[in-house]
């Protein structure tokens, strides 16, 4: 009776009086992530997968862009910074391909892994790479264009920054097959250095003055096709079939519409989700393949609905 | 010393305390281990909660500084900022620049511009506009911030705004304004630490719970302003949580005080286990009279064995419920009829032994006066010279002496054949010489003790019985023996003997009128008494051929020995 009583007594002190501290600290990989802009769907449903991904595989991201697609200036300043923050990874779209170059050996030094995302290397370093086959797009928005168009017909390109390997790609993939798969007549591969709708519309404008007889327009991102699709409204150039590239909502719907022949998918959104996963693999010691492509198909009319649908969808996961 | 009494408790309160105490032992160890197992479930739960919602307010943070940190590189690098580095007498295009950097972020105090060419630093903020020449506090402040070559640039640089006439803290980004490798001049961009605290802190502060943001072990924001820039202290019993921002190189801490959580829980403990001691307290009254009912038979047995102890045999217990108190009644009962059984036995052999020695006494022919009346007549028989009647007279004297005088119940062979002499000689007298006694007693048995009295009843019975009236001389030979440790006495006589029949009523006691055969019945009863097994009468006899009675008993050379 007494040994309970003790115990008793015991139990009640020691539950009552315990002199605790818990401390927990949370620390995460961290990787900065810097992409070319933040002004397009596109670049939208890349950071929402790449946020998406973060927080499943918790990882610490940030994510910075600089205020165009051309301000390749104000991109390296970024990677200057963050280099000095020393993250353990650092993905990368770069405004400059070849301007980003210099900086890699000073990222290795760090200790950081650089991975490319949405564009590609200029060089033929091993640093992997998400994102689209850019060239393999272009051949694809070619042929959607060819089939769609009367032989002989004269077609352009507009096409986006070209020290951006993303749209050059494209670009040279389109030309490639229009040059050598039909008999189509090439025109020009017409830069817009920011890829914006208003610098689409420009160029259209310019190849309608210059080519009245052109049919068709490949233009290596949505926003431009935009651009393009509105001069042509404007211009009463209904007749004049576009293709773009990018999944976006607003591109989509004019799929839908008729407005635009065709567009290449590129999922934004798969895209950023892939990054991070492969980012992860890398930091966690896995093996990884140099290039991770994200797959593009072609939207049309047919399947437009499809593709806006699951756009949506995409959006709200 | 002080001697405190000890309480003795019976069987009835150690049931009720131990059963009492079991309870209240199970349930406070019940409460105990609940209130521990809620306190890790409410310290797990009150963590992930913790965590999850210092995410959220890291995120706030680390977008706050993200607005602040593109705005400052984006406009330190954009071509209408270099254009206006230069000296101007009003500043206007470059203060409605800094205010529209200021104004593209809400969290954006102010921005400082500072001018290298004309030596001038413009603020934009909140408070207005101003335009100042350097100064040593200005100098003093840019360098505090610029110097940061090597460290995260991502990370504000947190400090006391001591360029200004109010002085407050803010996270300064700051990018240098360059045109090629010429500097023209430095881009401040200021996020007050009040705003910073009502947008990342002030939501997730509660009674218990106060949240920090640090860099090192440094607390750069928090409710009290007072503390900043001082070391985090540290308390016990506490849950810290603290989160690294993903961009800067601050952590978000939140700081709760657990006791003041479990509060709550340690009172409903408390509670739990006070109302368990009242309950149980009340529970005492009918396990009371549970207790008392099962333990009545238990109380019955107990008064029954008293009024036992007291002397009462025939008193038996109830017998209530076959359970294991009723086998202890009923065995009580058992024993207590046994008992009962022995002292009958003891008192019935004692009542037994008395009446025997009554009747031995009734045997005796004893009155004094008796023999000293005899007295008188021997002498005046001796004095007319009647030697005969004298003798006789002395004969019977001694007779009736030895039956009275000597009051144990042993004596000696020696005295007990003087009796039957002394008998003999008056029978003798009686009969006219009719029989003859021979006595052949071995000497070393004189002394041994035998019973009185035990010799003479067979002499009488061969006189009075055995006599052949007809015939010659009737012969009676008394002998006494030493057999080993036992005394053989033999009475044999040569006189009519005895017929199948009457050897059978003698040995059995028939008797055939009230006073016949009662010497014979009361020897062996005598032997029976002293001797049990070991002492016996037989009779050997056959009709005109004499009877022989014999005696064995065991030796006794002390009156005490066989006494009773």
């Amino acid at each position: 009776m007494k040994k309970a009583i003790i115990l008793l007594t015991s139990m009640l002190l020691l539950s009552g009086c315990g002199q605790q501290q818990t401390e927990i600290k949370q620390e995460q990989k961290s990787v900065v992530a810097i992409v070319k802009a933040m002004d397009s769907l596109h670049w939208l449903s890349v950071q929402d997968g790449m946020e998406k991904a973060a927080s499943e595989y918790h990882v610490d991201l940030t994510i910075l862009w600089p205020e165009s697609e051309d301000d390749a200036e104000v991109q390296t300043g970024i990677l200057e910074d963050a280099i000095s923050s020393k993250p353990d990874a650092i993905a990368i779209a770069s405004c400059d391909s070849e301007g980003i170059l210099q900086y890699v050996p000073e990222i290795y030094e760090n200790g950081i892994e650089l991975f490319y995302m949405d564009e590609e290397a200029a060089d033929s370093s091993d640093i992997p790479y998400i994102g689209s086959d850019n060239f393999y797009a272009g051949e694809m928005a070619g042929e959607a264009l060819a089939k769609a168009v009367s032989d002989g017909t004269q077609v352009a390109v507009i096409a986006g920054n070209q020290k951006q390997t993303a749209h050059s790609k494209r670009a040279n993939g389109f030309r490639n097959y229009i040059e050598h798969k039909t008999s189509l007549q090439f025109l020009e591969i017409y830069e817009v250095p920011d890829s914006t709708m208003s610098g689409g519309r420009t160029a259209m404008r310019q190849l309608l003055e210059q080519y009245p007889e052109i049919q068709g327009v490949f233009c290596s991102s949505a926003m431009m096709v935009m651009g393009a699709m509105k001069e042509c409204r404007a211009a009463q150039r209904k007749d004049i079939k576009l293709v773009g590239m990018d999944t976006q909502s607003d591109a989509l719907t004019a799929v839908q519409n008729g407005d635009i022949l065709a567009m290449v998918s590129q999922n934004g959104y798969e895209i950023g989700y892939r990054t991070i996963r492969t980012i992860v693999q890398r930091l966690n010691g896995e093996e990884i393949s140099k290039t991770t492509h994200v797959g593009n198909e072609l939207i049309t009319q047919s399947n437009a609905g499809r593709f806006l649908k699951e756009y949506v969808e995409e959006g709200r996961k | 010393m002080v001697y405190r009494k000890r309480i003795v408790f019976g069987l009835r309160e150690k049931v009720i305390l131990t059963v009492i105490g079991i309870s209240m032992l199970a349930t406070a160890f019940l409460s105990i281990l609940f209130y521990n197992r809620a306190v890790d479930i409410i310290r797990n739960s009150h963590e992930e909660a913790i965590a999850s919602s210092l995410s959220v307010s890291a995120d706030t943070f680390d977008s706050v500084m993200k607005d602040g940190y593109l705005a400052c590189i984006y406009a330190a690098y954009s071509e209408e900022m270099k254009a206006l580095m230069h000296r101007d007498t009003t500043y206007e295009k470059l203060t409605e620049l800094l205010e529209r950097i200021r104004e593209s972020s809400s969290s954006i105090y102010s921005v400082y511009c500072y001018i290298t060419e004309a030596d001038i630093i413009v603020k934009v903020g909140r408070e207005g506009i101003e335009i100042a020449e350097n100064s040593p506090e200005t100098e003093a402040w840019i360098s505090s911030i610029a110097d940061k070559k090597g460290e995260n640039q991502f990370s504000p640089t947190y400090n006391t705004d001591i360029s200004s006439a109010i002085q407050r803290t803010f996270f300064t980004y700051e990018k240098q304004i360059k045109n090629g490798d010429e500097t023209l001049g430095s881009l401040f961009v200021n996020i007050d630490e009040r705003d910073i605290y009502f947008k990342c802190l002030q939501s997730e502060e509660t009674k218990n719970t106060n949240c920090y943001i640090t860099k090192g072990n440094k607390v750069v924001s928090a409710t009290d302003t007072g503390i900043l820039n001082t070391a985090l202290v540290k308390q016990s019993n506490t849950i810290s949580v603290s989160k690294k921002m993903a961009m800067t190189d601050y952590s978000m801490v939140s700081v709760s005080d657990f006791t003041a959580i479990t509060a709550e829980l340690r009172k409903t403990r408390n509670w739990i286990l006070l109302v368990a001691v009242l309950l149980n307290f009340v529970f005492c009254i009918p396990v009371f009279f549970i207790v008392r009912r099962m333990m009545y038979p238990m109380k019955e047995l107990e008064k029954t064995m008293n009024q036992v102890k007291e002397g009462d045999l025939t008193i038996r217990a109830d017998i209530y419920r076959h359970d294991e108190i009723g086998n202890l009644s009923e065995n009580f009962n058992e024993m207590i009829e046994q008992v009962e059984r022995l002292i009958d036995e003891l008192v019935k052999e004692k009542m037994l032994k008395k009446e025997a020695e009554i009747e031995a006494l009734q045997y005796q022919i004893t009155p004094h006066f008796m023999y000293n009346t005899l007295s008188s007549i021997r002498y005046a028989a001796l004095m007319q010279n009647s030697n005969e009647i004298a003798a006789l007279l002395q004969a019977f004297i001694e007779l009736l002496r030895l039956s009275a005088s000597d009051r144990g119940a042993f004596i000696t062979i020696q005295q007990e054949i003087r009796m039957v002499h002394n008998y003999v000689t008056l029978q003798q007298f009686r009969y006219q010489g009719l029989f003859d006694v021979v006595f052949d007693v071995e000497h070393k048995t004189e002394q041994f003790y035998v019973p009185r009295l035990i010799i003479q009843p067979l002499v009488e019975n061969a006189i009075l019985h055995g006599l052949n009236h007809c015939e010659g001389k009737n012969r009676i030979g008394v002998r006494v023996i030493q057999v080993g440790r036992f005394l053989a006495i033999q009475v044999k006589d040569n006189g009519v003997g005895m017929t199948q029949e009457e050897q059978y009523n003698l040995t059995h006691g028939v008797r055939k009128s009230k006073f016949s055969g009662i010497g014979i019945s009361n020897i062996r009863e005598r032997l029976q008494l002293y001797y049990g097994d070991q002492g016996s009468l037989t009779f050997y006899s056959s009709p005109q051929h004499g009877t022989t009675a014999m005696i064995t008993l065991p030796i006794a050379d002390h009156p005490d020995i066989y006494t009773i």
